[in-house]
């Protein structure tokens, strides 16, 4: 492998490398606590409709 | 209610992602298929100066990769943040055609990207050949994925909503991936993304044989990239045109909006080339019309009439209405999940529902709508004309620019000497941006156009956002652009920097701008 050629793999590592680290510092700073579950329950009192309550009997 | 605010920056945070990441995507798949050509006529023909192209293009094609592998990832964090409800109603359906897209990027593509360069001197010709066919045809298959699932977004086939769990579920797996849209979307868009490639190649080709450098081997670039270019740009164009006809047929709000059609015109509708657009009056206060066009593209026919914006408005009026009764069944569903006439009652208007639930921007209680709220709602169902009717006009005329460049740099490279022209090299060079901003442009129309829906006439916008605090948006917006415009700087930095070294970064000795020289100047 010639000179040129490895400095650039070592450019494009480091760069890989750097973006993996950003894109995890950037998911523990906005996205780990951030994530939103939702299942039909939450799904339905998002978009307004009644859930049932545990009784079954309407909310 | 949702607020207007959240909504708008989570539409910007994901659009400002998605754009930043499609400025690798094109690139990717277009300059794979030129490095397959050029590796092609090195094994066919022996002679090196071929290699020398695949390996210095494959140099750039590397750069470029290595710089837009991952960035698609923070549009599946945002999924995950910002589109939580957006995720849970389409989980079943896009949790295929994503899973299988990971598996192609990962397995197909990744695998041969490394030995496509590594494996030269451990493969022979014709297996290293392979190897980059290979990564070619895993690179397009991931585009494939993402584009089914785009397309299930603009023409939702195949699913039907639970009212039980609240999604819409898979009826038909393969009616997803043959969904007319997402196969004309799939050919127009890696098209596009050949004509990047080409044009990338066709412009630093040029500027090299401007400046009189590595003459034979910029030559030879060129009149590939034009051959390539020329091919793909014409596909481009019937694509699109296909691509036109689906939107035709399964958006037709968007059809309208592009072409500023107000009211419906008798068959065969007019094309109209340019026009005043006047939104707040509804109308144009001057055009430029082509006649017959603008219906033989969109519908095929010469009788078939395109509905302007009026008579889709007042349509869309008479969905809401009747989605009022379907999002009343639905809340009765969800008390009382086993009642016979809720059920009948739901099912009747079901096709409606994602109209009714566009009321819920405006009253919480669709039961208590006033007809002015409905107004407002029929009127959303439109998104705004002006910016989706310019942009599509700079993307098709940017479109028959290049096609012009293309037609000219392929004949002159069979009549003449293409450096016999500096006035031709000086216009490639030039319009180096022109597929880029052309493709981002396209993703504008196809995705503007698509409001106010995130699945069109199934889930409005709206609703499909989490309820996440507007700071945090505004602090993931601000990290997410940062870290993107730093991997556009470090990617121009490297591709100047390589492109300006030339083949002679390849350290053959055959190529000007090297410290060794020792082998044998490449020529035919």
């Amino acid at each position: 492998m010639e000179i040129g050629h490895r400095r650039l793999v070592r450019h494009l590592a480091i760069a890989v490398a750097l973006k993996l680290v950003v894109i995890t510092a950037l998911w523990f700073a906005f996205v780990q606590d951030a994530r939103v579950v939702v299942g039909a329950e939450q799904a339905a009192a998002h978009i307004g409709t009644s859930t049932p309550s545990p009784s079954g009997a309407p909310q | 209610m949702i607020s207007e605010q959240l909504v708008d920056l989570s539409r910007l945070q994901f659009a400002a992602t998605a754009m930043y990441h499609f400025l690798f995507v094109p690139l990717t798949l277009g300059m794979v298929w030129l490095l397959v050509i050029m590796e092609s006529v090195y094994v066919m023909t022996g002679n090196v100066i071929w290699k020398d192209m695949t390996r210095f293009w494959g140099k750039l094609f590397g750069i470029n990769f290595a710089l837009g592998v991952t960035t698609g990832i923070t549009l599946e964090f945002q999924f995950g943040t910002n589109w939580a409800y957006y995720s849970h109603y389409v989980g079943d359906i896009f949790g295929a055609p994503l899973a299988i897209e990971g598996l192609m990027a990962f397995f197909l593509e990744s695998t041969f990207i490394g030995l496509f360069f590594f494996g030269w001197d451990r493969l022979s010709k014709t297996q290293h050949l392979m190897v980059t066919t290979l990564m070619a045809v895993g690179t397009n298959l991931s585009a494939l994925w993402i584009l089914i699932a785009n397309g299930w977004m603009q023409n939702p086939v195949g699913a039907e909503f639970s009212y039980q769990t609240m999604r819409m579920e898979m009826t038909d797996f393969w009616a997803v991936v043959f969904n007319p849209d997402a196969q004309a979307k799939f050919v127009h868009t890696v098209s596009a993304g050949y004509v990047t490639g080409a044009m990338f190649v066709l412009s630093i080709s040029s500027w090299y044989l401007l400046k009189g450098r590595d003459v034979e081997f910029a030559k030879r670039s060129f009149r590939v990239a034009a051959a390539f270019g020329l091919a793909s740009v014409l596909s481009v164009i019937v694509l699109g045109d296909e691509s036109g006809y689906t939107v035709g047929e399964a958006q037709q709000t968007k059809m309208a909006a592009i072409e500023a059609m107000w009211e419906t015109e008798p068959a065969p509708a007019s094309f109209t080339v340019i026009a005043g657009i006047n939104e707040s009056a509804q109308k144009n206060d001057w055009a430029l019309h082509v006649p017959w066009v603008m219906g033989l593209i969109g519908t095929r026919s010469i009788s078939k009439e395109i509905p302007g914006i009026a008579e889709i408005k007042a349509r869309n009026r008479e969905r809401i209405v009747n989605g009022i009764v379907a999002v009343t069944a639905l809340e009765t569903l969800r008390q009382h999940r086993d009642d016979p006439v809720a059920r009948q009652v739901f099912e009747a208007h079901m096709a409606d529902l994602g109209f009714g639930l566009l009321l819920k921007k405006y009253v919480t209680d669709v039961r208590q709508a006033t007809p002015e709220m409905i107004d407002r709602a029929m009127h959303d169902t439109v998104p705004r004309v002006a910016p989706l009717f310019w942009s599509f006009r700079i993307m098709v005329g940017l479109g028959f620019l290049m096609l012009a460049l293309f037609t000219l740099a392929f004949w002159s490279t069979l009549k003449t000497n293409c450096k016999q022209r500096p006035w031709l090299l000086k216009w490639a060079l030039l319009m180096l941006p022109a597929p880029w901003i052309a493709s981002e442009l396209g993703w504008f129309v196809a995705e503007y156009g698509r409001q106010p829906w995130t699945i069109y006439g199934v889930l409005p916008t709206h609703l499909s956002v989490s309820t996440l605090s507007v700071n945090s948006l505004r602090g993931s917006l601000a990290g997410f652009v940062g870290f993107y415009t730093v991997l556009l700087i470090v990617e121009i930095y490297l591709m100047q920097k390589f492109a300006r070294q030339g083949p002679g970064s390849l350290g053959t000795g055959r190529y000007q701008h090297e410290a060794v020289h020792h082998a044998a100047p490449a020529h035919a």
